[in-house]
Formats: structure tokens, sequence, C-alpha cells
């Protein structure tokens, strides 16, 4: 260290490896022409799938690729065996989302099992980064994120998802 | 109240002073130092019955419980030893056998101490295996109901119900861990106090019904207020969540509340959140159009009165405050109309009720909560004389236009004055509701209510308070004094608009003289003493 930052900079530089320094300023390297060859040669390659090359492109979306386990889509509300939302509105999702993007109203259950439910329960996808908090806080593991990476719509108040949207999702 | 003598003894070490008689517990929080509780209530009898709070004390073999300890010379209290944690690991552990845990429902999570204290202190684990214990859930009365199963039974709401309401209708039935809280059949939990149980309940075992579900407790954003529901002027904490009031829960004061307030005071906000609410500026023109711009407001008011005014003279037009604006409010108001050159100021006021005294709690006759306010400020002749000589100017023609406020709560004009009021010229009426019966030549604005204004009010003890901002005003809405301020504006009394944080100032120098409050700060949370109670004796006498 001590040795290196006593050297006069200078002097670094001239005895800096003189072999690379004549090649980077040979008459090839300044035509740039080996490299370009190389370069279409790669191509070619590519076109002419020669060396195990293949195509990487999808015919999107008639063809689609296999979504990868633990993929992250479109949020769903799972229902209980009598078809109805598990979600008990305890607004933990709300409370631990980054991009505060849901919004619950509870209101009381009209069922014997349990005291509470959603009235509202809205997710704006546009804001929503996809970050799976919400699935990990439900102590009631009522709320997922699906596979569902199509997530085209014409406006935006269709990104805002309702209860019944996340329900049938 | 002679001075208990100073007792010095050790809290882990630290040596503390206290008077002779306070308990160790009470002592320990002074000093800084927790000690977790959950029967322990600074507003009730100790009662020593949760165990929570056990320490070591030199003077005692085994752990002893530091609510029903008190202090004595040269004690030495540990509050960290291995003994103690496992002591509170034990009773927590307890706690939990039969508790269902059902936070994410439950509405005191956030502000629970069952919660607070086993995340503190509890064991990690529980070693239950049986099935819990059943407790019933229902109804205690008009206002409470019972999640029984989450009863850890401390008994802080009975003793609430003996102790500050006086009333006992609660209690616990059964033994042992069947022991859950109750109301004698045919009793319900009925009296004006009753919502303070669900506060001071440590679980979430008494649960307001008026709450339930509205909010979770830690969305909700406080903002030390008072209530303006009576003359008591409670000091509470208003709990808002995207800007809409959700809850109001007392906030400690020992000179007006103490930790307590009514039941009717935590409705004070429903007029601001109602539907039928006033929330566009109404100004009739004088080609018969309305204008809803609220920039207009001031100038059609001031230019219809001075109108009236200029044909009839200035005695023919009036101003009636309310006992529910607030000082600066009123202060603005009265200089307006001096500056108007009228003498016929007056105030509306709720009709006096009967007061109601609890055990350890007054709600007061006196239902406005600035009523004191308005006798200092426009004098008292206002609320009563003045309206009079008011309501017979308008019913023989002399007063001719007028500016009303009606922004009392659940409050209607009388009668007589509806049918004077529509004989007037013109009129301008600050009102929380549409009143679609007024006549045709009225501007109709709508008023400013609880939570929305800053400003301080003084309570029927004369005791000068802060009112604060919690919730912003409805878009389309401007604050009264603003208003009041820019017609003072057009008279040339006054150069800019200013926050109510100046207006006090001004008010201040002219009204209390002789109390040296420089600024709205100094009332702090608890306000301050402008007036002794005893100075005021026709109080109690108000007819
Ligand atoms: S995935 Fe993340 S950002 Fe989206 S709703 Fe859930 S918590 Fe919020
Ligand atoms: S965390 Fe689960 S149960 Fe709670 S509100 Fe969200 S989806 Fe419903
Ligand atoms: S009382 Fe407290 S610990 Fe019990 S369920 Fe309610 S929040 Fe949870
Ligand atoms: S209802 Fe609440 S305050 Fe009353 S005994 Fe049970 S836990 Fe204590």
């Amino acid at each position: 260290m001590t040795t290196s930052t006593a050297s006069p900079p200078e002097t670094q530089q001239t005895q800096a490896p003189t072999g690379e320094k004549k090649k980077s300023t040979g008459f090839k390297f300044k035509t740039y022409i080996p490299a370009v060859i190389t370069g279409l040669w790669n191509t070619f390659k590519h076109i002419l799938k020669l060396d195990g090359h293949k195509t990487f492109t999808l015919n999107y979306p008639e063809e689609k690729l296999p979504v990868k386990k633990g993929y992250r889509g479109e949020h769903r509300l799972k229902k209980d065996e009598l078809g109805r939302e598990k979600c008990v509105a305890c607004f933990m999702c709300q409370t631990v989302c980054p991009s505060v993007c849901i919004r619950i109203i509870a209101e009381e259950a009209p069922w014997e099992d349990r005291d509470k439910r959603p009235a509202v329960f809205e997710i704006d996808m546009l804001r929503c980064i996809y970050c799976g908090m919400c699935e990990e806080a439900c102590p009631c593991d009522a709320i997922e994120l699906t596979e569902t990476y199509n997530v085209v719509a014409t406006n935006r108040h269709a990104k805002v998802y309702d209860k019944d949207r996340l329900l049938s999702n | 109240m002679s001075e208990a003598k100073l007792v010095k003894f050790k809290i882990n070490g630290q040596e503390i002073e206290a008077p002779a008689g306070t308990m160790v517990i009470k002592a320990a929080h002074e000093a800084g130092i927790d000690v977790p509780h959950f029967c322990y209530h600074p507003g009730l009898t100790p009662d020593g019955n949760c165990r929570m709070c056990l320490v070591e004390a030199s003077n005692a073999r085994k752990p002893v419980a530091s609510c029903v300890t008190p202090v004595a010379e040269g004690l030495e209290i540990t509050t960290d030893s291995d003994t103690v944690k496992e002591a509170r690991e034990g009773v927590l552990e307890l706690m939990l056998l039969n508790h269902p845990l059902d936070c994410p429902i439950c509405d005191k999570s956030g502000e629970c101490m069952l919660q607070d204290n086993v995340y503190d202190h509890g064991p990690d684990n529980s070693r239950m295996t049986e099935p819990k214990m059943m407790k019933p859930t229902k109804d205690l009365g008009s206002t409470v109901a019972l999640w029984g199963n989450r009863c850890i039974v401390c008994q802080r709401c009975t003793r609430f119900c003996e102790e500050v309401s006086g009333t006992g209708e609660l209690a616990i039935i059964h033994r042992g861990d069947s022991s859950v809280v109750d109301v004698f059949p045919g009793y319900p939990l009925e009296n004006d106090l009753s919502l303070n149980t669900v506060d001071i309940c440590p679980v979430g075992a008494l649960i307001s019904k008026d709450f339930l579900y509205e909010a979770r407790v830690w969305n909700m954003k406080d903002t030390p207020s008072i209530c303006t529901g009576c003359s008591k002027g409670c000091n509470v904490e208003i709990q808002q969540e995207r800007n809409q009031t959700r809850r109001i829960v007392p906030r400690h004061n020992p000179e007006v509340n103490d930790y307590w307030m009514c039941d009717e005071g935590r409705e004070v906000f429903k007029p601001a959140v109602s539907e039928d609410r006033l929330l566009d500026y109404q100004l009739r023109t004088a080609d018969g159009t309305i204008d809803t711009n609220p920039k207009n407001a001031a100038s059609a008011i001031f230019n219809g009165l001075n109108q009236v005014s200029a044909n009839h003279g200035t005695q023919a037009i009036a101003g009636i405050g309310s006992a529910f604006m607030s000082c600066e409010e009123l202060y603005v108001f009265k200089l307006l109309f001096d500056g108007l050159q009228t003498p016929h100021l007056g105030a509306f006021s709720r009709p006096q009720r009967e007061a109601k005294s609890f055990k350890q709690f007054e709600i007061p006759g006196d239902p406005n909560p600035n009523r004191l306010g308005v006798e200092r400020i426009l004098g008292r002749e206002a609320l009563e004389e003045n309206l009079e000589k008011i309501l017979s100017g308008i019913q023989n023609q002399s007063i001719r236009g007028a500016l009303i406020f009606d922004d009392l709560l659940d409050w209607d004009l009388p009668a007589e004055w509806q049918s004077a009021l529509s004989q007037l010229e013109f009129l301008a009426i600050f009102s929380l509701r549409d009143r679609t019966h007024l006549p045709q030549h009225s501007c109709l604005l709508p008023a400013t209510t609880f939570g929305e204004k800053d400003g301080s009010m003084l309570n029927g003890e004369g005791r000068l308070q802060r009112l604060r901002i919690a919730t912003q005003l409805p878009r389309t809405i401007r604050y009264e004094h603003e208003i009041l301020q820019q017609m003072q504006q057009e008279l040339g009394m006054r150069s800019k608009v200013v926050p109510p944080s100046a207006l006090f100032k001004e008010m201040g120098k002219a009204v209390w003289p002789q109390l040296e409050i420089s600024t709205i700060r100094e009332l702090g949370d608890q306000g301050i003493q402008v007036e002794s109670p005893t100075e005021n004796p026709q109080r109690a006498t108000v007819s």
C-alpha cells in the first residue's frame, strides 16, 4: 500500500504492460475490423443456430412461459369450504402493505362461527408492488398471490379490484 | 391537605422519595420504572388481584403485589430479578390458559395490555393442551358488549361501577377459571359513564358497540382536545383515521375530568360526519341566483347587512352567536358587530338540564361548552336579555337584518325564532344542517364543529382550555373566524386574516388583561384556570 502511493503515477503508467500497449495501438485495433467480424460471426451463429444456440423469443400470447413456483402475481381471496371468504378483516395485510394499497372496511359477520368479515376489500393493483407481504401477514391464510401475471386493463378503475373480483381470481 | 411525610426507599438500587402511604407501583411509575400490571388503575382503589405487578421487597420473603404495598423508610424493591421475571411469566401463562387470543378480530388489539405484557414479559409458549373454557359473548347494556372469553377478571370495570359511577351494575360471577364479569338479570349496564369501562378494561372483554369494528387502533391518529358536549370541558383525545373522527376517549386531567368522560360526550363528533351536514354555501344574490363560492361569503353577508343598515339604520341589524363558538370566534364576532355599530348582540345556548352527580364524577347541568366565554366576551346579558330584545325587535320590525350562528349540537331554532327570522329582510346563518325551510332571502353558510377548529373555550369552572384541529375541514367549507375577519377587512378594521393563535393574543389582552397569557400554547394540554370557580357563584344557580 505505502509503496504504491509512494511511487509516482507517471512511472507506473509508462511501466505498465508494454506488450498490451503495442496491441491496442496497432492497425487492427484502430480499424475495429476484427472486432466487428467477431461480433457478426456471433450473430450468424445465432441465426444459423450453430453451437447449440436456440430461439428464446416466445410467440406470446399463443405461447406462454411456464410460471415458476413461488411466482407472485395477482391476489386471490380464498374461500372456505362453504364458499365464504376466509378473511376476517383483521387489517394485518393492510397494516403491513408497504405501498398502502389495501383498503378494508369491516363489518359484523352474519355467521355463527366468526365475528367479523370485510364489507369492503379493495386492492389497488396499480400501486401494489407484488411483494407478497400481505400473504405472509395474514393470520387466516385468507389471501394469496396467484400465478396470474396477465395484469392488463384498459382503464385505471378496472385495476382496483374489489372483494368479488379478488374472490373469483 | 396536610403534606404527607416523605419516605426514602430504593427501587433497583435507585434512591426514590415518595409521600408515606404511596403504593410502590405508583412511586415506581413516577420514577419511570416499568412495573407491568393489569388491575391497577391510578383512578381506582388498588385491588391486588391480577398479581402481575409482583416485585421483591426487602421486608417480605415472597414477592409482593406492588399496587397494594405502601412505601416504607429504607424499603428495597427489586423489579428485575429472576424471581420477579419468573413470577410474571407464571401469571401470564395462567392468564392465557383460557384466553382466546383472537387479537386479529379483537377491537382492543393494538392497545391491549395483555398483548403488551405478554410480548414484554410473557412465556414463549403455553403448556395448556386442554380445550379452552367458553364464556358468553353478549350485550351488557345498550352501549357495551361483553366478550367473556377475553376477560381476565381484573375487576377494573366492577370497581369503576362501584367507585366512580356508584351504580354497581357489574359483578364477577362464578368461581375459579369460570369467573367472568356480568350484569344482574334485569339490571343492564345503563349509566351515563358506562363507556369508561371499555376504556379501562385492559383487554377486549368490554367493547363499545358504537365503535365495534370501526377501525383498528393503530391506524388512528390522536389529537388532544376538549369535549364540547357540555360546560365541563372534559379533556379528550380525538382519534381520527383518514380525516374522519372514529372515536373520542378521555384524557387525564385531574382538574377537570380525572380519567373519565360521559357517554354523551363521545358522540359530539357525529354531526361533523353526519349525512345531512350542510357542506355548501348558499349565498342568495340580488338577482335571485345562488352563489356557492366560499370566497364570496364574506362580501355577501357584509353587503347584505350593509344594505339593511343603509336602509334602516345601524340599529336594524343584529348578531347572534352561540355558546358553541370558540372564544376567538366570539371575540372577532364582537369586534365586527361593534364595528357595525349595533348594540344587538346575543348568543344562543342550549337550555339547562338537570345536573347528574355520580360518586366521583359530575355531569353539569349546563350543556354549553363555552357559555362562560360568551359571558366574558359578549357580556352576560347576551344569553338572555339581549336575545329577548332582538326577538321582539324582529317581531316589531325594528330589526331587519341578522347574522346568526346555529352551530349548537342537537339543537333546533325555537319555533318563535323560526317564524321571526322569516320576517327579516336579510338573514345570514351559519348552520350545521341544511335548513331548507328558511326564507328565500337568507344566506346559508356551513358551520364548523367539533374537532375542526383551533381555539380555546372557557369551561363552567373558569378554566380556559385548548381546542385543536383533528380533522381538516371538508373542502367546500371555510372557517367562520376567517369569514368574520374578512368582513372586518371590508369594514377596514383589520388588515389581514390571522389564525386563531393570533386572535388569542389579541383576545387575551382585551378580555383577561390581568392574566399574562401571551400565546395559546401556554394553555398546554391541561388548560389554565383563568377564573377561580368560586368567583362565579351564579354558575350553580343559572336557571
Ligand atoms: S403484494 Fe405487497 S404491495 Fe401488494 S397488496 Fe400485498 S403487501 Fe401490498
Ligand atoms: S390479513 Fe388476511 S384475514 Fe386479515 S384482513 Fe388481510 S386478508 Fe383478511
Ligand atoms: S384481549 Fe388482547 S390479547 Fe386478547 S384477543 Fe384481544 S387483543 Fe388479543
Ligand atoms: S371485563 Fe375487562 S375490566 Fe372487567 S374484569 Fe374482565 S378484564 Fe377486567
